[in-house]
């Protein structure tokens, strides 16, 4: 335990000393990421002790914070979140040091390692926080730490209404965890986890209250609509790191709450699987939809969010229904898709940080035959697709197999309720699966297949090696978490090495053979948008396609416009009217609005005097 | 795993050898219905024989994942080929949920497939791959439903468990099962009323129109899997149907000819069915789905 | 010999019960309004064989022209008088849905399932279990009738809405019929109104929608 406090401090220490130095760009990348790649390289050491050896490391210290106390603790559960916020980060660290040093001479990089070091720190305080004032203390750092991490290009007027989107929306998600831990309080008498109870009738409130508020983080549709503008405006690593480690304390503190809830009710588990689902085709669907890269990816974590909520739906049904198999295959399939997901999921969004970094653009529509330019980024980017798309033998296909797989147990051997939300659950899974096939071929294909849609691609390059290097340790720990598991992975390499070996008798080189047209261009290629067309057709009622033709009547063609777009029902219209009517309500507050200080003087003492009124009318 | 039958090895190669000759029987019936000859049954050796010995032709344009397309889309095909059992006896590989593998070795093929067909940059080979990964939408629905179903009838997760032994049977609920994966052999195989292999019109074609800028070698590699696919839809169909005889030469015997049964079915319908307008084609696909929705609903009870 | 034809007896009436679902469906999905009442014909044909099941009740005459009457009325009058009002009516061919069919069928598969946990739930008060998919077979065949008039423009197709949601009917009475014979000669009556029904529509010429009717006048065909 003090090896992880002692990292805690070498990550905090890196970070703080990073904004202290006001010297040279080097300096500040070598003390904010040398202290990050230490200290999670420290911390990874009793994460892993715990988890293999099933064992709980303690520690605790008196707080001065009322109710609060520095109790701490690392339990196999936290360990697996812990190993995930580390793991990542560490890449993470060493991804941005070599994304931000060409930023070097025209921003200062002390604050944005300052934060990144902060937001480590703070989740892994999350995962092993013992005391519901440290976790909301440690909460509410990490929501701001990303915050100041989203707004790293302020200048940009769409990534200030981002920031102000996810800080609104994480606010409102801490909200309902405030009222959680009341809650849990009061029947308990303290603010320990230990001492948290299921208080009979009110169970079903905490865990409502659970799925709102860690809901939010994980990015459940529907309180998701932070998620696709905050991801695409943060700096590529911390994308990463937010997408794939700060979601994933959501489904922690989720986790974290049912332990206190001492029996799953049925309608938890159906809960869970309902929002599971609806997130995870939804999000599958909106990635199709998508023209910025780093969106697509963003909605891409909120269908594996709602894979790994599936799972843990699953996980609860079987517990609540009596049926072990269930139970373990469904928390056990969440808990590796989660840490998968993070492995992948971070190489991903690297790579669309490689890429904005080579091209200058994110639009999918501008770009295309990058696989040419950059071999190595492209054929990463292959590999984590396949991965996402839980295609076999990689390790995506693994935890989803165990998800399926309990499905599969719920509906051959439990009762209706348990067949039916099994059998559910294996329609969903299997239109999500296919759907995010084709969302990544349709971006994988989109910029790095075909030949270039724009000028963007020419002059684009490789990374640099510490943003390679990041990429090709997250694909070796997948191959590896791959390798682990059973059977399948020898069955595919062995016939591809012998057929690929086999040569053609001759090679020759040609134009694509477009039905006879010899002299294709780039122009004629199927875009992004025509590619997601049958679908966004079909699923109207979710993507709301919009499409624009300017067409000019005349003898002879004219140059026309064409624009396709896809909404998100959830953001355009639930919360838009939502927050609409909530200002027109707020609105008639305004005649309490006063220009001088003395009447909110007044204010606050009539509200003083009406609770001491209040207080001594109860007692 | 239990004790492996030294003939269930022997099923794969047999697979391997004897699968383009179903593509001949449904040849053989289409040109029947036609009032033609038709080509002998194994002209598919001959035409593998023929792009074997050609050179290949690549686009400029593309890149590895172009080359690497129809391997990866053989390759899993090949390991789809341990999984799936034969006449009675278990597969080579078997494990609870091994179904699941069986469907996304589908996926895999499907996705390097459409990968490559964009790789060439041609709008004609984006198109199929847009539709191809649109329809596999539902044809994954119809195939996975209708495995769950058989599953729920007999109690195993493994594919060699719930077809091997026909223990347990129920002859309507079993006969929708068929009926919709038959319909998910039309689809997965690029058939009509899905598409159809024989057309030349490339704005209509789906799986064929991904695959045009291939050729030689690779063109065999695609062409032979292909049959192999066949040959795997077929043999789950031709277990799943009825309850198979007593004893692998028997069972063999009586797979083999249900599986002519199901070749001479699919040119039926090849002969006497339009191809259905692209628009349709999702609504006839939910219809099948629908169909192995309902056999799943009544395993619940 | 008789043996084997006994055990054959449920199978046979699981199957027609997976064909009554299977119409059932296909009425969701289908376009074309032809198929459609070709398809509701087939379903009351279905239908009548139920009487005659061992699982009803005691084979008697009074089983057989209830399966003989409303085999002719539903299986042959009733499709006959609404081809006959599709060409008389000069109604086009396709059904117009509001909700398209894949949401239909969505809506159809959802509403099978859920008939049957309901089934499930309530079938402890009928024949000691055996009702149970006759309850569920019904409740989802109303369901779907009710859906289809809802979901449908063309007053055609809302009578085919009503056959279906009244069939339905028929087959949760049959289940009833051995302790109260006259719910199933309920639902016979109720095709009384189908006539009615399909008489309103020749005489009036409604080839599209019934809120034409209270504006007392008939139609023209191309009123906007």
């Amino acid at each position: 335990m003090e090896l992880f406090l002692l990292a805690l401090a070498v990550i905090f220490g890196g970070g703080a000393l990073a904004l202290l130095s006001g010297g040279g760009a080097r300096l500040t990348a070598a003390l904010g990421a040398g202290g990050a790649i230490a200290g999670c390289a420290l911390g990874l050491i009793p994460a892993v002790s715990s988890l293999v050896r099933g064992e709980r490391y303690e520690w605790s210290a008196p707080w001065s914070a009322p109710y609060g106390s520095l109790s701490l603790a690392i339990d196999p559960l936290s360990a697996v979140f812990l190993i995930i916020v580390f793991g990542l980060s560490l890449t993470a660290a060493v991804y941005g040091a070599g994304y931000l040093a060409h930023l070097g001479g025209a921003r200062r990089l002390g604050s944005p390692w300052f934060f990144f070091n902060t937001l480590v720190v703070s989740m892994a305080a999350v995962t092993v926080a013992q005391n519901a004032v440290l976790f909301l203390v440690a909460w509410e750092t990490m929501s701001l730490a990303s915050f100041f991490l989203v707004m790293f290009d302020h200048a940009d007027e769409e990534t200030r209404t981002a920031g102000f989107v996810y800080l609104a929306a994480t606010h409102l998600g801490a909200a309902f965890l405030f009222a959680m831990f009341v809650i849990l309080a009061q029947g308990a008498g303290s603010l320990e986890f230990r001492d948290f109870s299921a208080p009979g009738a009110l169970a079903g409130v905490v865990f409502a209250l659970a799925v709102v508020g860690f809901g939010s983080k994980a990015g459940l549709v529907p309180f998701h609509v932070w998620l696709p503008v905050a991801h695409p405006a943060a700096p590529s690593h911390v994308s990463a790191l937010m997408s794939g480690a700060m979601i994933k304390m959501g489904v922690y503190g989720l986790l974290r709450t049912m332990t206190f809830l001492e029996y799953p009710q049925l309608w938890w588990g159906l809960a869970l699987i309902g929002l599971g689902a609806l997130s995870a085709v939804c999000g599958a669907l909106w990635a199709l939809g998508q023209d910025d890269l780093k969106k697509a990816l963003a909605y891409s974590t909120v269908e594996n969010a709602g894979i790994i909520t599936m799972g843990i739906g699953l996980g609860a049904l079987g517990a609540s229904q009596d049926a072990p198999a269930v139970a373990a295959l469904g928390f056990g399939g969440a808990l590796f898709h989660a840490f998968n997901h993070a492995l992948f999921k971070g190489l991903l969004f690297m790579n669309a940080g490689a890429v904005a970094h080579a091209t200058g653009t994110r639009r999918m529509s501008l770009l295309g035959g990058l696989m040419k330019k950059t071999p190595l980024t492209g054929s990463l980017f292959i590999f984590g697709g396949a991965a996402i798309c839980g295609l076999p033998p990689l390790n995506g296909f693994i935890s989803e197999f165990l998800i399926y797989l309990a499905a599969f147990a719920g509906a051959v051997d439990g009762g209706p309720v348990t067949a039916g939300a099994g059998l559910a659950v294996i329609v969903f899974m299997a239109v999500t699966g296919t759907l995010a096939a084709a969302g990544v071929a349709r971006a994988g294909g989109a910029v790095f297949l075909g030949a270039a849609r724009s000028a963007a691609v020419e002059k684009a390059h490789e990374p640099g090696p510490s943003m390679l290097a990041a990429m090709l340790a997250l694909a070796v720990m997948m191959t590896l978490a791959a390798a682990l598991a059973p059977a399948v992975a020898g069955l595919l390499t062995a016939p591809v090495v012998e057929l690929a070996a086999s040569d053609p008798a001759a090679v020759e080189e040609s134009v694509t053979w477009d039905c006879g047209y010899a002299a294709p261009s780039a122009r004629m290629q199927y875009t992004p948008s025509s590619f997601a067309q049958p679908v966004s057709d079909f699923f109207h009622i979710i993507l709301r396609p919009r499409a624009a033709l300017a067409m000019e009547d005349g003898l002879f063609p004219k140059r026309t416009v064409f624009s396709h777009e896809t909404d998100d029902p959830v953001e355009s219209e639930f919360y838009r009217r939502l927050f609409a009517a909530a200002a027109r309500g707020i609105g008639k507050l305004q005649a309490f609005r006063a220009a001088r200080a003395n009447v909110y003087i007044f204010y606050t003492a009539g509200a003083l005097l009406a609770l001491l009124v209040w207080g001594l009318i109860l007692s | 795993m239990g004790a492996l039958h030294p003939l269930s090895l022997v099923f794969p190669l047999m697979a391997l050898a004897l699968s383009p000759l179903l593509m001949g029987v449904i040849n053989r019936t289409k040109a029947a219905w036609a009032g033609r000859t038709g080509q002998p049954l194994t002209q598919m050796y001959y035409d593998l024989a023929r792009l074997w010995r050609k050179g290949a032709v690549y686009s400029r344009t593309t890149t590895w994942v172009f080359r690497m397309g129809p391997v990866a889309g053989l390759a899993s095909l090949l390991a789809a080929l341990a999984l799936t059992p034969f006449g009675g006896l278990p597969a080579p590989l078997f494990f609870d949920g091994d179904l699941l593998v069986l469907i996304y070795l589908f996926g895999a093929g499907r996705f390097f497939t459409i990968l490559a067909a964009l790789d060439t940059g041609s709008a004609f080979e984006g198109m199929g791959a847009s539709r191809e990964a649109f329809f596999a939408v539902f044809a994954e629905v119809i195939f996975i439903l209708g495995l769950a179903a058989l599953a729920m009838q007999t109690g195993s997760l493994s594919l060699s468990g719930m077809l091997a032994t026909g223990e347990k049977y129920d002859f309507a609920a079993s006969a929708m099962v068929a009926a919709a994966l038959f319909v998910a052999l039309l689809a997965e195989n690029a058939r009509i009323p899905v598409d159809d292999p024989n057309t030349h019109l490339e704005l209509t074609m789906i799986h064929e129109v991904m695959v045009l800028d291939h050729g030689g070698p690779d063109l065999a590699l695609i062409e032979y899997g292909r049959a192999l696919k066949l040959w795997l839809f077929s043999s789950i169909l031709a277990q799943a149907l009825t309850p198979l005889p007593g004893g692998p030469g028997l069972a063999v015997v009586y797979m083999l000819t249900m599986m002519t049964a199901i070749a001479i079915a699919v040119g039926v319908v090849e002969s006497t069915m339009a191809r259905l307008r692209l628009t349709f084609v999702p609504q006839f696909l939910m219809g099948a789905g629908a169909l192995s929705a309902l056999a799943v609903i009544l395993f619940l009870r | 010999m008789a043996d084997m034809a006994l055990a054959l007896v449920p199978q046979l009436l699981n199957l027609i019960f997976m064909a009554l679902l299977i119409t059932n469906l296909y009425l969701l999905g289908s376009s074309r309004l032809g198929s459609l009442i070709w398809t509701a014909g087939a379903q009351g044909a279905l239908l009548a064989a139920l009487p005659l099941f061992p699982q009803v009740g005691e084979f008697s005459t009074h089983a057989v022209i209830l399966a003989a009457g409303s085999g002719m009325l539903k299986g042959a009058v009733i499709p006959w008088l609404l081809l006959w009002a599709l060409r008389d009516a000069n109604i086009r061919r396709d059904v117009e849905p509001l909700v398209g069919y894949s949401l239909s069928l969505t809506f159809g598969v959802a509403v099978t399932g859920l008939s049957f946990w309901f089934a499930e739930k309530i079938a402890g008060g009928l024949h000691a279990g055996e009702g149970a998919p006759f309850v569920a077979v019904g409740v989802s065949m109303a369901l779907c009738g009710m859906f289809l008039i809802a979901s449908r423009t063309k007053a055609l197709t809302q009578v085919i809405g009503y056959l279906t949601l009244e069939n339905g009917i028929y087959v949760f009475g049959v289940s009833l019929a051995a302790r109260q014979p006259f719910v199933v000669e309920m639902g016979i009556f109720l095709d009384i109104f189908v006539f009615i029904f399909v008489g309103g529509i020749v005489m009036f010429r409604i080839n599209r929608t019934f809120d034409r009717i209270e504006k007392g006048r008939a139609p023209t065909e191309d009123a906007p």
